[in-house]
């Protein structure tokens, strides 16, 4: 298969969230589900997310807290990274990113949070979705001259 | 593509408002028998209770209030005895100045915004140069176009007068050396009283607990131009694209291109300055004179972005308690509501800078009728009045039972 | 063509001063009684900013200075020709290109004549008597990638490296290597009396300042379009302890005190192609005369020089009639790709890259818009080169400055009905291009890539790199596997495929596209040589025609599959036929040839024979297109 249809097939699952997630209004405004999921009750109550990278390069794992989301107020996330067997990737902070954005508003945070490594899992703190709306959490992680991208989308409301 | 256009897309997905892409007029007012959006009522009111400031550990303590009240009013800790906070803040004019551009030592660059439900604010000041009121406070002490007076001689002050020692004594303990800590513990007297000034109970409030049946409620409480207000406010006047939260506002900052006053800069960089004054005080949550470096407070100010973006960006005021304190905007732009609700609906006079500038907003186009409700809504959030005694200054610096 | 030969000042009127927006029957009387007493006057509390006069017709002016007595050098990149004109704007010396450099991009006028040759990876100095003894001063590729603007002051000599990204000084024998680890793109510098070095850096949106022995003494500037802010700063000049900042794309000129406080700005942004008489367009290099009295702002896409006097009051009054004038709002390019229905623009204001779909007849649909400016993945600080993939909805984009290849992809069902989707772009990767393996090839000295031009075949992707001059070839995994084009190419613009696989480049510099074969590299010949003379997109259609815009002369050409010249598209203008500085060109799914037309802000649609269909972008431009009939030449309403 080519590279690039892999990536393709890989993201179309992605894609539809996208629709469901714009179109549904009947959606509960406090779901939030993982770029790679649709938007189950099991996933509304799950505080652990999990995507793979957008060009399946590694695995996020996510714990959000508190959960859901909440609009407008402090929070932290917990996740670490996953190669392509689940073994988790032991890598320095230096070489990983996380940060979110309003992809529909062409803004992101006002803040940006800082890293910090604990027992294989690294944490984010603070972040502050200060607008309700759809908001995409984005890890990014560097190895040589590549960078790829894993993220999650939520409605926070 | 504008981000007006993108956030009132996404605005319209995320309240289920019903927006769509080929129909967004004001057409789409909802029907007065339509149910209310309960989630969206619930992030506006009641009013909760203040939260704490643990940045401040005399934040709730009574002895501090009342010697914050006495600092307030009292026109020593200005370089020429002539000012006080009171004198921009007036209690007569909801703790706000009737001039559009605040007058003190000279006259400065914005409007003196209310002190009234302050501390519900995260940050403080039109460009949020100040993350806690404590903070706030020590500003205008000493800046030249306020009060014009030095930490130096308000401590020689303290330190000489009696009623002063006494009361600072009382609140905060023996008086420290470092003048420096003891301008804070000012500061933080004066926080104490301003967390005070919250007037709560509005007609708002009082309906939305029965609508939400919550105890104490009234279904009464508002008129049916007041509902008729609400729901242009909730919907066609797109208000809670940042008027969204108990306070009526997401205390945070937009820029909305509103035209300068003839007396204010027309530049003025906001937020964008204030994000770098508040990142590099001393006297900031996660300063050496913050009661909680490590907190909420002060990740958020460690971790605060500096960015261009928010050149020209200002604080989303609170809609609450707006009657008695015109004009309205960071220049005081707007003399009275119906001015400000013009300028929303029409946009005119919109102070676009260059061609590079998205255009933030797009006119309402409401008719008269709902600008007429909409305005009746707005002064249903008019709390109950606060105590006369909070408002004026004490007879002495310390409180009666501590004599 | 407007009625004045090359050459000429547009107006001679030195009149502006007080009545700078006074009525035109007026400026006569204002030029006779009040010009003389207040050009006199060179005080602090007069500001340099009152229109005096246009120098026009000149062939992409970039850089000027003055010398000592009050002329003024321009360096006219497009022709590579240096003019002198007197203090009034008469022409005067003109040395020609090839005499010997190929293309100029700066000069400084001290007690030598310095000018610096890009192409030729060097800067001279000229003797001022003959203009003939040319030695050269300062030699690429080692340690030095090109140089491009210069200024000289007391035996100074800065020269900026803007795509190396560095400043170097000489000074006798010595030599200073400025701002490595700081700058990304210095395309101005000035020397201050004292030796001190100012510099203007486009990509980070700054005014940096070194003392006379490198040491970084501090700067100011941060991007945006408030005033106060710069957007791609692209001169400056110092005088008096002013910095005058030609902020290009604001489209004004800032003066900061040298601590970075802004004390005026000067200009507004044209609207009109040729609108002047102190309104800007992209003002990208300026000078200041030596008694502080003249400031002369170059102007290339509108091949003139604009030359401001001193008049009195603390800034230029605002004119607030202009200020309610309709805004050109979209400006387009300089790169489009298109992909069966969608087209990709560069949107170059906001730093976004916008999706288009084209179903509709009259005008395509923005479908989204994606990145913004900044550096982490997601943003960019200038995106440039765009790529098109419809069958995996995926889009390439190269960020020279960054030296970054982001691959994007698009959520959104092409064959959905037309609607809008917001946010629809998910970022798969990033590739830093600067991070390469550096043995590559033929190429002795390899520079940072700057990627500004990007195409795709099968799962190769073909970057142009501009520092290296050569087409980096990149798998799937990031890697570059192989180098074409080293030594053939000079200013590689833009690159395509024909469908006999043969890959195409513009080349700017050698007015000519050279065809590549992808393989091996060897040359597939070449066309357009003398027909073309700034060669900047290009792309193929299905017959193997190539279509290549010249953005100095204003026109599409088209070559057939066996290289012949058969047509020529568009003539300077606002009109149906009309083009300004044209740039990116491509071919949509019914063949008919997109042009981005840069300086008219517009995109224009022509068939393949060069017929006009349709024009579309901001309303002001696309008007005139639309119904010419009610417009003139200038695109004036008649």
């Amino acid at each position: 298969m080519r590279h690039s249809t892999r990536i393709l097939s890989a993201c179309l699952v992605l894609n539809c969230l996208w629709f469901g997630a714009c179109n549904d209004k009947e959606q509960d405004p406090k779901g939030q589900s993982p770029a790679g999921q649709t938007p189950t009750d099991e996933a509304q109550r799950s505080s652990t997310l999990k995507a793979n990278a957008n060009a399946q390069g590694f695995q996020l794992e996510l714990i959000t807290s508190p959960h859901p989301i909440p609009l407008n107020k402090d929070f932290s996330l917990r996740f670490r990274l996953l190669d392509a067997s689940g073994q988790p990737l032991d890598d320095s902070l230096e070489h990983i990113t996380l940060d979110a954005d309003m992809p529909e508003h062409g803004h992101g945070m006002k803040v940006a949070p800082v890293l910090s490594q604990d027992e294989g899992w690294i944490e984010a703190t603070p972040l502050l979705f200060h607008m309700p709306g759809i908001w995409e959490i984005y890890v990014d992680h560097t190895q040589g001259h590549v960078t790829e991208r894993a993220q999650l989308s939520f409605r926070v409301f | 593509m504008s981000i007006a256009l993108r956030c009132w897309l996404s605005l319209a997905l995320g309240l289920g408002i019903g927006f769509s892409l080929i129909s967004c007029g004001p057409g789409n007012e909802p029907k007065e028998d339509q149910a209310w959006p309960l989630e969206l009522l619930r992030r506006l009111g009641p009013l909760p209770p203040l939260p704490p400031d643990p940045t401040n550990r005399v934040a709730d303590d009574p002895a501090a209030a009342h010697y914050g009240q006495w600092l307030f009013f009292d026109k020593r800790l200005s370089g020429d005895g002539k000012v006080s906070c009171a004198t921009c803040h007036d209690p007569d004019h909801g703790f706000s100045d009737p001039r559009s551009i605040a007058l003190g030592r000279g006259l400065g660059e914005r409007h003196a915004p209310t002190v009234i439900g302050a501390a519900y604010q995260r940050w403080l000041g039109w460009g949020g140069r100040a993350d806690s009121l404590w903070m706030q406070a020590l500003g205008p002490m000493e800046n030249v176009v306020e009060m014009a007076g030095d930490r130096d001689s308000i401590a020689a002050l303290v330190r000489q007068d009696p009623d002063l020692r006494r009361a600072h004594q009382d609140a905060f303990g023996e008086l420290p050396e470092d003048v420096d800590a003891l301008f804070v513990q000012l500061g933080k007297a004066i926080a104490a009283y301003e967390r005070l000034l919250i007037r709560n109970e509005s007609p708002f409030d009082r309906w939305v607990r029965a609508t939400l049946d919550l105890p104490e409620g009234d279904a009464e409480a508002m008129n049916d131009e007041q509902m008729s207000g609400l729901r242009i406010f909730l919907g066609p006047g797109r208000c809670t694209l940042c008027h969204l939260g108990p306070t009526f506002s997401d205390l945070e900052f937009h820029n909305n291109q509103l035209p300068a006053h003839a007396d204010g800069p027309r530049d003025d960089p906001g937020r964008y300055r204030g994000a770098e004054l508040v990142q590099a005080s001393p006297f900031n949550a996660a300063g050496p004179h913050s009661d909680d470096p490590n907190g909420e407070a002060a990740q958020r100010v460690r971790a605060l972005i500096q960015t261009s973006e928010s050149y020209g960006e200002f604080r989303t005021p609170t809609l609450r308690n707006l009657a008695r304190r015109a004009p309205y905007g960071h220049q005081g732009q707007f003399p009275d509501l119906p001015s400000v609700l013009k300028f929303y609906n029409t946009l005119e006079d919109q102070d676009l800078r260059s061609h590079h500038q998205e255009q933030l907003l797009r006119p309402l186009r409401l008719d008269q009728a709902s600008l007429e409700a909409l305005e009746a809504f707005l002064l249903a959030l008019e709390g109950d009045d606060l105590p006369v005694e909070l408002t004026q200054a004490p007879t002495a610096p310390f409180r009666d039972q501590d004599r | 063509m407007g009625p004045l030969s090359k050459g000429t000042i547009g107006s001679v009127i030195p009149s502006p001063v007080l009545f700078s927006h006074a009525r035109p029957w007026l400026q006569p009387l204002v030029g006779v009684f009040l010009t003389l007493p207040v050009l006199a006057q060179t005080g602090e509390a007069t500001h340099l900013g009152a229109w005096l006069h246009t120098i026009s017709n000149l062939e992409g002016p970039v850089a000027l200075d003055f010398t000592p007595s009050g002329s003024l050098w321009v360096v006219e990149a497009d022709s590579g020709r240096l003019s002198l004109f007197s203090s009034s704007g008469t022409p005067g010396t003109r040395l020609e290109s090839k005499t010997p450099w190929l293309a100029p991009m700066g000069v400084a006028a001290d007690t030598r004549l310095y000018v610096s040759d890009p192409a030729q990876r060097r800067v001279m100095a000229i003797g001022v008597d003959t203009w003939r003894d040319a030695d050269t001063i300062l030699q690429g590729p080692e340690g030095f990638c090109q140089p491009g603007a210069l200024d000289a002051r007391e035996g100074r000599l800065v020269v900026t490296d803007p795509l190396g990204g560095r400043v170097i000084v000489l000074h006798g024998s010595k030599r200073l290597e400025l701002g490595a680890d700081l700058l990304g793109e210095p395309t101005g510098a000035c020397l201050d009396d004292e030796g001190g070095i100012w510099i203007s850096d486009a990509a980070r949106a700054r005014v940096e300042h070194f003392d006379p022995d490198g040491n970084y003494a501090g700067g100011f500037g941060d991007y945006g379009a408030f005033r106060g802010l710069l957007a791609a700063p692209s001169g400056i000049a110092w005088w008096n302890h002013r910095i005058f900042v030609a902020d290009r794309d604001n489209h004004r000129i800032s003066v900061h005190t040298e601590g970075g406080d802004l004390l005026y700005t000067v200009g507004m942004h044209a609207i009109w192609p040729r609108e002047g008489e102190g309104l800007l367009h992209y003002p990208s290099a300026l000078a200041v005369s030596h008694d502080g009295t003249r400031m002369a702002v170059a102007e290339p896409l509108d091949g003139r020089v604009q030359v401001f006097s001193r008049a009195m009051g603390a800034e230029p009054p605002i004119d607030n009639l202009r200020r309610t004038t309709p805004q050109a709002a979209a400006h387009y390019g300089p790169a489009i790709r298109a992909a069966g229905n969608w087209m990709l623009l560069v949107e170059p204001e906001t730093q976004s890259v916008l999706l288009h779909d084209r179903r509709r007849e009259e005008a395509p649909i923005e479908l989204t818009s994606f990145g913004r400016r900044g550096h982490v993945l997601g943003r960019w600080a200038h995106p440039s080169g765009i790529w098109l993939d419809m069958e995996t909805r995926m889009a390439w984009i190269t960020d020279p400055s960054a030296g970054i290849m982001d691959q994007v992809l698009l959520r959104i069902d092409p064959t959905a009905p037309l609607n809008q989707h917001l946010g629809a772009a998910a970022w798969i990767r990033r590739v830093d291009l600067r991070a390469l393996d550096r043995e590559l090839g033929s190429i002795s000295v390899f520079h940072d890539p700057r990627p500004t031009a990007i195409c795709r075949r099968e799962d190769k992707t073909y970057v142009i790199d501009e520092a290296n001059r050569c087409i980096l070839v990149i798998d799937p995994a990031g890697n570059c596997v192989q180098v074409l084009g080293a030594g053939v190419l000079l200013k590689p613009m833009d690159l395509c495929f024909d469908p006999a696989g043969t890959l195409w480049v513009s080349d700017a510099w050698q007015g000519r596209i050279v065809g590549l074969d992808p393989i091996n590299g060897k040359s597939r010949g070449n066309r357009g040589l003398g027909a073309l003379r700034r060669p900047d997109g290009i792309c193929s259609d299905a017959q193997g025609r190539i279509f290549v815009s010249d953005r100095a002369a204003n026109r599409v050409l088209r070559f057939d599959s066996y290289g012949t010249l058969d047509l020529s598209i568009g003539t300077e203008g606002l009109g149906p036929e009309g083009l300004l500085g044209p740039r990116g060109v491509s071919i949509g799914q019914n063949g008919n040839l997109t042009v981005v037309d840069h300086s008219n802000h517009r995109c224009m649609v022509f068939t393949p024979d060069g017929e006009f269909v349709r024009a579309y972008g901001s309303k002001l431009h696309v008007r005139p297109a639309m119904k010419p009939e009610l417009y003139d030449e200038q695109g004036r309403k008649r």
